[in-house]
Formats: structure tokens, C-alpha cells, sequence
């Protein structure tokens, strides 16, 4: 597996340089704003100081392509439509350091540790789950199960019915879509979403919750792999330019926009045609104003076809 | 099976739906249907969940009432008014938004309210001020976004 001989940074950002300099540099060599760039390099640029992204395209690996956005979340997500990001990073002045070492850290990592919540929880933590193998409708019961043992004196008020909003809407795609595309090799949904769906075989849905000191973590698998970037993007460029239901036989087209508003960081792990998971972390926080100023992420891992 | 529960109740012409639950695909607003009365208030104080499927399932509810119906939404839950910030269509064009509930934290005393606010109580989008039900203190902090929360209202007269 091919890995990052460096990384550069690009920020005029002193205060943020050194701490992501400090988070990074474990990883591999840390430059700053070198002059030229090779494909062989991760690259986070800071928006607000770095160079234009076109003019970084044509050199890079764009999976490593890392950008720090301070914009609007829907201008974030048309950004990414348009330039095919794999990464941004919604600034936050505390978080961001802490938030680039864990998704690069997956990049300098073997593949088969990306999975799970593992990454993003400190080591030690405890998560509980449960599989699917229907629609019985009991999983956002046992979601909200699960996040009654949480201790929540850290957060706002709010975050068990985001997640367990999260979590419905995830595993709703994940029973209803997942196995029809892999079966029919079409991005066409034709499960009215009143009907049940039973998966065959070893076939599952795996939910997965845990916290630890920053963030609590939501992640929904599924063993098809079908979600790929390109459905991702085009979905939540969707939810963000029209917000609005669509009428069609199937979901109303908006779960991962909505999975992706009510979190902080946005995470897609896919290895193509075998298994998808989506991560959502709300990171801890006392006020609900900070996570909802919070400028969200999104990160799109996936693992070459071999 | 809906987990939907809609209690109803005619009080002098106007009708008063109780929703409590999840509205989701499953909604069942079959007990709704054919409504006569002028003015019909949906109070949403026992949502627990609204998902993208339960929006569509509403949309198309409110649809089909009788354009002369005066609709009223009334105690409408944070995560409810998230997702109609989130999502255009919950809100019937014309319709009344009575109340709902909104996020005010207090420094005081460190703990976080979920105050019931009327709709005349914002102008301009600017939180009302409030009194902690915890400790008192007179000026808790309203603990959202104001243009971002009060988006819904928009289109309120």
C-alpha cells in the first residue's frame, strides 16, 4: 500500500501550523508551504492563506488532498462536489488539530484498521451494537437503549434524538438500498420504504455507538459496499441545494443530508462492493450554539479495487 | 406499524390533534383524514423523531386538507423545528406557527432549558429573554443560532 512520504501544510495560521505540525508530524516529516509538490505528498491547505485548489489538482493524490474550510456547510459540500474532494475539514480553532491527526492517521494506517469506531475513540473505549438482518423497526429502540447508559453531563440537551435520528436514517439506506443496488448493479431504489426487507444469508446491518472524552460516535455498516462517493456527494449536494422530500418509490432522498447535518464530523469508509460503513461523531460540547456553529467535516475513505 | 399516536379533541369548531411518537414511513394519519372543521391545531409536544420519510408522509398529509382550513401548529419540539429548518414543506403555506420550543442555557447555574416560546415572542428573530426555571437568574443566554433557529419563521405575518 502505497503511503505519504510527507506532509505539507499550508497556512499563514502560526498558532494552527504548530499544533498540526505537533499532531502531524508522529506520521511523517511536516513541511511548510513547500514550493513544489508531488504526488507522493498529503496536503492540507488552510483556505483562508493557501494556494488555489486548481492549481493543486494536476500534482496531487487527491485522496490526500486534505482542505480546511470556513465557509457555509452547503458551500462546503458544492465545493467538494465540484473540485471531487475526499476530505474537508470544517475549522474549528480547537478542534481541527485534533481532528486532522485522526483522519490522517488513517492514511499512514493498514486498511483493515480504518473500520469501526476504533480511529476516533481513544483506545480503551468501550462501544456497544447490535446487528440487523430486517426492517423490524426496533432499531432506533435500540439506539436510544444504548445511549441511555451514556453519561451525558458534558453535552447538550440534545444529542441522543440526533443520534438516534442518525442512526434511523442510516440504517434505513442501509437495508433498503444497499441490497438492492449490489443485487440489480442499479442506483435505483424500488423498495417502498412501508414494505419489509429481510437480508439473506450473513447478510447485516452492524450499529455501533461509543464515547470517549471528545466526541460520541454513531457508525452504521452495512456488507455491500455500494455507497460510493460519487451517490455520497450527489446526495448532499441534493439536501443542500433543494431541501426537499422526493416523491419516488424508496427513501425521500434527504437521509444523509440529514445524517450529515446533525453531526459534527461525517465519516465514509467503503471497500467498493463489499461493505460501507458511515461514521457520525457529535464531539462533546455544553452548548448547543457551539455544535451547531460548529463548521461540519466530511472524510471519504475507500479502498482501491484490487 | 405506526408509532405514530394521534388523540383528538373538538373543543367549540376547532379540532385539536395530539401527535405523540415517531412519524416516520410508517405514519398513519388515516384517523385525520376528511377533516370538516375550519380550523384544525396539531400539537407536536410528544414527537420524539421526525425522519425524512415521516416529512414526506406529512407533506403529503397536509396536502390533501381542505385549502380553507386554518391550521395551527402548536409546542413543536427542538428536533422537529431542526428538521423543518432543515427540510422546506412541513409548513403548510398560511399556516400558524403557535409555539415551539427553543434552546436558552444559563451561566448561573450551568444547566441548559428548553423554554416553550409563542411565536409573537420573536421579532425580528431575536430570542426573548428568559428566567432560568432552575435558579432564577433573569437573563439566561438563548443557546442557538438566532437567524439559523428562527429560519422557520420566516414566512410567520
Amino acid at each position: 500500500m502505497i503511503k505519504p512520504e510527507r506532509i505539507a501544510i499550508f497556512t499563514k495560521d502560526n498558532e494552527l501550523f504548530d499544533a498540526l505540525s505537533l499532531a502531524l508530524s508522529p506520521l511523517a516529516p511536516v513541511v511548510r508551504a513547500p514550493k513544489s509538490l508531488d504526488n507522493r505528498t498529503l496536503v492540507l491547505v488552510d483556505e483562508r492563506k493557501g494556494p488555489a485548489i486548481d492549481d493543486l489538482k494536476p500534482t496531487l493524490h487527491l485522496p490526500w488532498l486534505f482542505w480546511i474550510g470556513h465557509r457555509e456547510d452547503k458551500d462546503h459540500i458544492q465545493f467538494i462536489h465540484e473540485h471531487h474532494l475526499h476530505h474537508l475539514l470544517g475549522l474549528d480553532a480547537v478542534r481541527t488539530p485534533w481532528e486532522a491527526e485522526m483522519q490522517i492517521k488513517k492514511i499512514f494506517a493498514e486498511k483493515d484498521k480504518w473500520w469501526g469506531l476504533k480511529p476516533y475513540l481513544a483506545a480503551g473505549t468501550m462501544t456497544d451494537g447490535f446487528s440487523l438482518s430486517d426492517s423490524n423497526k426496533h432499531g432506533t429502540d435500540q439506539v436510544r437503549e444504548i445511549l441511555k447508559l451514556q453519561e451525558w453531563s458534558e453535552f447538550f440537551d440534545s444529542p441522543q434524538d440526533h443520534l438516534a435520528l442518525m442512526a434511523n436514517e442510516l440504517v434505513s439506506n442501509a437495508l433498503y438500498n444497499g441490497p438492492e443496488e449490489k443485487r440489480s448493479g442499479s442506483a435505483h431504489y424500488p423498495i417502498d420504504r412501508k414494505a419489509p426487507v429481510f437480508l439473506r444469508g450473513s447478510e447485516l446491518v452492524q450499529v455501533n455507538l461509543g464515547m470517549d472524552t471528545h466526541a460520541v460516535g454513531l457508525s452504521v455498516m452495512d456488507c455491500f459496499g455500494t455507497l460510493d462517493w460519487t451517490k455520497t456527494v450527489e446526495s448532499l449536494h441534493r439536501g443542500f441545494q433543494e431541501k426537499t422530500v422526493q416523491y419516488k418509490k424508496g427513501g425521500a432522498g434527504l437521509g444523509l443530508y440529514l445524517a450529515f447535518s446533525h453531526g459534527n464530523q461525517f465519516i465514509v469508509n467503503r471497500r467498493p462492493g463489499l461493505r460501507t460503513e458511515v461514521i457520525c461523531l457529535i464531539e462533546k460540547n455544553r452548548r448547543y450554539r457551539q455544535y451547531k456553529g460548529r463548521l461540519k467535516s466530511f472524510h471519504f475513505f475507500e479502498e482501491a479495487s484490487s | 406499524m405506526s408509532k405514530l399516536k394521534i388523540d383528538k379533541e373538538l373543543l367549540d369548531g376547532v379540532l385539536t390533534a395530539q401527535l405523540a411518537g415517531t412519524i416516520d414511513e410508517d405514519a398513519d394519519f388515516t384517523p385525520l383524514q376528511g377533516l370538516s372543521q375550519p380550523s384544525v391545531i396539531f400539537d407536536f409536544h410528544g414527537v420524539t423523531m421526525l425522519n425524512s420519510c415521516g416529512i414526506r408522509e406529512w407533506v403529503s398529509f397536509i396536502a390533501k386538507l381542505p385549502p380553507a382550513t386554518r391550521v395551527t401548529y402548536r409546542r413543536c419540539p427542538q428536533i422537529i423545528i431542526e428538521q423543518i429548518n432543515m427540510v422546506h414543506g412541513f409548513f403548510r403555506e398560511g399556516a400558524v406557527i403557535e409555539s415551539f420550543a427553543a434552546p436558552y442555557y444559563c451561566e448561573h447555574c450551568d444547566k441548559e432549558s428548553k423554554v416553550m416560546l409563542k411565536t409573537a415572542q420573536v421579532q425580528t428573530r431575536k430570542a426573548p429573554t428568559q428566567t432560568c426555571p432552575h435558579c432564577g437568574e433573569a437573563n439566561m443566554e438563548f443557546d442557538a443560532l438566532e437567524e439559523q433557529y428562527f429560519h422557520f419563521l420566516k414566512n410567520q405575518g
